[in-house]
This record gives C-alpha cells, sequence and structure tokens, in this order.
C-alpha cells in the first residue's frame, strides 16, 4: 500500500466518503419516515401506502 | 473453457427466468400491477431491484477495461462520476413520491410543466433513448453467450432475446424485479469472486498496487498508473466533465424513477438508493481491482478489450462459468428494466394519456403488454440487423439525456418558479445545443460542460420572464405537508394514530 501516491489516497477516500454520504442521506429519511413507530410495525406514510389500496 | 458446462448453468439460468417471468405474469392482473407492481415492493426487493439495473455489461467489461488501461485514475472518473449521481438521485427520492398516481417520468414533466406537450415530448425521448439501451445491451451479450455457449451470435441473441423479452412482457415490473433479485446475487457473487481471483493470483492488494506503480509499456512510464491524470495523460477538464456526465445521467434515468412509484412506502422510497451504495460500492471496486490485477498479469501488449476475457481463461472451470453467467444476469437486469419503462411509457403517456383517455384499466394493461413485446422484438430485429452505427447514436443519446433532462428536472423539483415555458425551452435548447456540440464542438470538452449551465441561465431568465406557475402546480409539488411535517425532501404525509 505504501506505493500508494497521496493523489491516490485521496481519491479513494472521496469515493468512499461520497458513497458513506449517500447511505447517511438514506438513513436521515428511513429514520425520519420511522419517527413513532414500533420496531414491529413499521409506519406506512398514510395516502402513500398504496399496497393496500 | 467447459461448454458442456457452460450450457447446463445457462439452461438452468434461462429457466430459472422464465420460471419468475410466470409466477410475475400470474400476479399482474392490473395496469398497475404490469407497470409499477401495485406499489409493492419493500426493501429486500428495491435495494436489489436498483444495484442491479446499475450494474450493467458497459459496468462490468467496460469499466473493467478503462481500470486495466486508465488505472487509479479510472476511480475518479468512472466511480465517483456514478458516486455522486447517487448522491443526486437519492435527494431527489421523495420528490417522485407526492402524487400516489404517478407511474412514469413524464407523468411528474406533464404536472410539473402543467403542458401535454411536456408528456408526450418526454416520453419520445425516452422511449427512443430506452429502446436504445436495450438495443446495445442484447449486442453486448450476445456476444457474451456466443463465446460463453460456442453457438453462433445469431442464436445467441435469439435465445437471450426471448428469455428476457418473455418474462418482461408477460410479468411487467413483479417479473423484472424478481428476476433483478436472481440476477443481483449471480452478478454479485461473479464479479466479487474475479477481483477475489485476480488478487489471490497477484498476491494481495499491496503486491496489485506495487505492480500497477511499477507498469510500464510504449505508452504508459511507471507511475502514470497511480497518478490521477494517468501522468498527465489526461486533462483536468476531461476527467471533470465526463465525471459530471455520469454523474448527471443518473438522476434523469427513467428507470430509476420508476422503483420510487413501485416501493410500497416513502420510507422505502427514501432511502433504498442510500442503502443501496455500500453493495454497489463493493462491486465498482471490484470492478476496478479485476481491471487492476489483469493489468499486472497480463502481457504489457495485451489489448484493453481483452483485459476481462484473458482474466476469466486463467480461471478455474466453475468459476469463470460462474462470471460469464454473471455478465449475462448484468445485462439482463439493466434491458429488462430498459425495455419495461420503454413499454410503460408507450402505454400510459401516449396511449392512455394523450390518445385514449377513456381506455379501462384492463385495455391499458393489454397495450402495455403488446407495446413492451413489440419494443422487444424491435430491438432483437435491430440487434440482428447488426449495425456499427447503433452505437454511435446510443452514445449521443446519453450525452444528450445529461443536456435535455438535468437541469429541467432539477430545478422543476426543486424551485417552484420554474414555469411550462422555461421547461419547454429548457429541454429543447439541452437537446439542440447538445446535438449542436457532439457534431460541431471539440471532442476533448463533453457536452455537459457548456450546455448544462447554458440552459440553467437561459431557463432561470425565461421562469422570472414569464407567468408564474398556477397555485395548484406550487401546491403540488411544493406545498405544506396536509398532515404532519414536511422537513427537508418532500411532502411526507403522516398516517394519524
Amino acid at each position: 500500500m505504501e506505493a500508494l501516491t497521496a493523489g491516490g489516497w485521496a481519491i479513494l477516500i472521496t469515493f468512499l466518503g461520497v458513497c458513506v454520504l449517500t447511505l447517511i442521506l438514506g438513513l436521515r429519511n428511513w429514520l425520519r419516515l420511522s419517527e413513532g413507530t414500533g420496531s414491529g410495525s413499521p409506519r406506512r406514510s398514510g395516502v402513500r401506502d398504496h399496497s393496500k389500496m | 473453457m467447459d461448454l458442456t458446462l457452460n450450457r447446463v448453468i445457462f439452461a438452468l439460468y434461462c429457466i430459472s427466468m422464465v420460471a419468475i417471468g410466470y409466477w410475475g405474469y400470474r400476479k399482474t392482473t392490473s395496469a398497475d400491477a404490469f407497470s409499477i407492481a401495485s406499489k409493492s415492493f419493500g426493501m429486500g426487493v428495491s435495494i436489489p431491484l436498483y444495484s442491479a439495473s446499475f450494474i450493467s455489461a458497459a459496468s462490468i467489461l467496460g469499466f473493467s477495461g478503462a481500470a486495466f488501461a486508465q488505472g487509479w485514475s479510472f476511480l475518479l472518473i468512472y466511480p465517483m462520476g456514478l458516486a455522486v449521481g447517487w448522491v443526486l438521485l437519492q435527494v431527489t427520492s421523495l420528490r417522485f413520491r407526492r402524487m400516489p398516481d404517478w407511474n412514469t417520468t413524464p407523468d411528474v414533466f406533464a404536472d410539473r410543466f402543467y403542458s401535454p406537450f411536456m408528456r408526450g415530448w418526454m416520453a419520445v425521448f425516452n422511449i427512443g433513448y430506452m429502446f436504445l439501451y436495450v438495443v446495445i445491451g442484447l449486442m453486448g451479450v450476445g456476444v457474451i453467450v456466443s463465446t460463453f455457449l460456442g453457438i453462433p451470435s445469431v442464436w445467441a441473441y435469439l435465445v437471450v432475446g426471448a428469455v428476457f423479452l418473455a418474462y418482461t412482457a408477460l410479468g411487467g415490473m413483479f417479473s423484472v424485479a424478481w428476476t433483478n433479485v436472481a440476477q443481483f446475487i449471480l452478478l454479485s457473487i461473479g464479479v466479487v469472486g474475479a477481483a477475489a481471483f485476480g488478487l489471490v493470483k497477484v498476491g494481495g492488494v499491496g503486491e496489485m498496487i506495487r505492480g500497477l506503480g511499477e507498469f510500464s509499456n510504449d505508452s504508459i512510464n511507471a507511475g502514470d498508473l497511480l497518478s490521477p491524470t494517468l501522468g498527465g495523460q489526461l486533462s483536468p477538464l476531461y476527467i471533470f466533465g465526463t465525471a459530471l456526465g455520469f454523474a448527471v445521467v443518473v438522476p434523469v434515468t427513467t428507470y430509476y424513477h420508476r422503483m420510487f412509484f413501485s416501493a410500497k412506502d416513502d420510507r422505502t422510497a427514501g432511502a433504498f438508493v442510500g442503502f443501496s451504495a455500500p453493495p454497489l460500492m463493493l462491486l465498482y471496486l471490484s470492478i476496478a481491482v479485476i481491471g487492476f490485477t489483469a493489468r499486472v498479469l497480463l502481457p504489457p501488449d495485451t489489448p484493453q478489450e481483452r483485459a476481462f476475457p484473458a482474466l476469466v481463461d486463467m480461471m478455474p472451470t466453475l468459476l469463470g462459468a460462474l462470471v460469464l453467467a454473471a455478465i449475462s444476469s448484468a445485462v439482463m437486469s439493466s434491458i429488462d428494466n430498459q425495455l419495461l419503462a420503454a413499454g410503460v411509457m408507450a402505454s400510459r403517456d401516449i396511449y392512455q394519456k394523450l390518445m385514449r383517455p377513456d381506455a379501462s384499466p384492463k385495455q391499458v394493461q393489454r397495450v402495455s403488454q403488446w407495446s413492451t413485446f413489440v419494443i422487444g422484438l424491435s430491438a432483437i430485429a435491430l440487434t440482428l440487423a447488426q449495425l456499427g452505427l447503433i452505437i454511435d447514436i446510443y452514445t449521443f443519446f446519453v450525452v444528450i439525456s445529461a443536456t435535455t433532462l438535468f437541469v429541467p428536472l432539477g430545478l422543476g423539483l426543486f424551485w417552484q418558479r420554474t414555469t411550462k415555458e422555461a421547461g419547454i425551452v429548457g429541454t429543447l435548447l439541452g437537446f439542440i445545443g447538445g446535438t449542436l456540440w457532439w457534431f460541431f464542438g471539440p471532442a476533448s470538452i463533453p457536452a455537459t460542460i457548456p450546455v448544462i449551465p447554458l440552459v440553467l441561465v437561459v431557463m432561470v431568465v425565461v421562469s422570472l420572464l414569464t407567468r408564474r406557475p398556477p397555485e395548484e402546480t406550487i401546491e403540488k409539488f411544493f406545498g405544506p405537508a396536509q398532515e404532519g411535517p414536511s422537513p427537508g425532501f418532500g411532502r411526507v404525509a403522516v398516517e394519524q394514530p
């Protein structure tokens, strides 16, 4: 690994960082839309629960 | 290569796909079931559906070849551009969930720009784009399957075409999604397995990096393959423009929008792109490792397009067969989504919304199945014609989709003041500007760099000079939540206790 240049490390870390950012944004939505629900009863979002329509 | 083993594995694969297709056909009882699986997908389906559709033949064969040729700079251009695209798609996710009756991307354009013209124009554009995608995918998979099974390429096109057409046209979104789940598992095993094989052969990650750093041939000096710019051979403008092109294509791709419409609730739709980032990251790093280890293992004069096949030739028989089945999976899991998107837009946006508003749901379902079938059959026919020109037209369309759709969709979803006139001018300017740049602009500067800022400026000016959008449109896209909070990304309707 010591052969890798600073630029090479920067590319790798930035790529991993952008992936983690995507994950965090998804997780943020998931948690926000899960508020107030028990673990066994994921809240479906009102009018948008079309699977039951 | 053991052709008998390959044929047995491929036959089992095809039978499984058709069986899933038949199951999807039995579940498809309405137009909504065909187009968006009656909005029933949870996280367990959405993640593999999205991830499998993301990894195509271009991703595995083209990208591993690019990693082989460009070394570490590959990561900066391709995976980085796509990863930025994932962020953009994730940010827009809940904006596609504001109206329960949206089924297609033209639905969103038609409502946001309060214009039937935008529905028709976006439907025709996206159908053409998806059709070309399918043809290119079929051309790629035909070559692979032909080699893999030792059969003439015409038969390979026909076999692959018949299988994917059968399950897509019969079972619609149910079939596409569940075949994608199976294909995602297979392609993950194949891609990660191939990368692991390369690493074991080379002697580990450290040896791979050392080998890349020491590599040299007629055009590459020692150290170039670890440089972000390939030792200065790639200009920063080229790297930025190409990565930008990948980034902006992701959020405007219509078959990813369909996955938002197909999710069973906002929570799934708002998170599956983010949750798919780790598996996609692993797959793209594996694809990079395949290219890097092939560079170290193969003779210095090996041509780029031979990198992956030559590595497969070195593999044990069973692993080689699995990797080739994985590539077939990668292709089919992309072209089925593209074909279904085209078929649904033809039936819903052209037939139902513009030609026959009084059509019954059953009629719409039948037209959806037939339009998917006819478009798929046309794609197979065009593939058999083997027109080299198709590849050029497809590449042109990828660039044009970014310049035509990115700014109008982004401004439409995030800026209230964007008007119908700006939407029409923006999409037409993006299309014409991108076309002119493609034919007359310098090839070293991707069309996205000049055209996207131009479209942005013109759309803002036109919006400010024209009448505000109707209140109904603003309410639909930006109105406060009727129930519960609406922080951040979109209206979130909360079920009352």
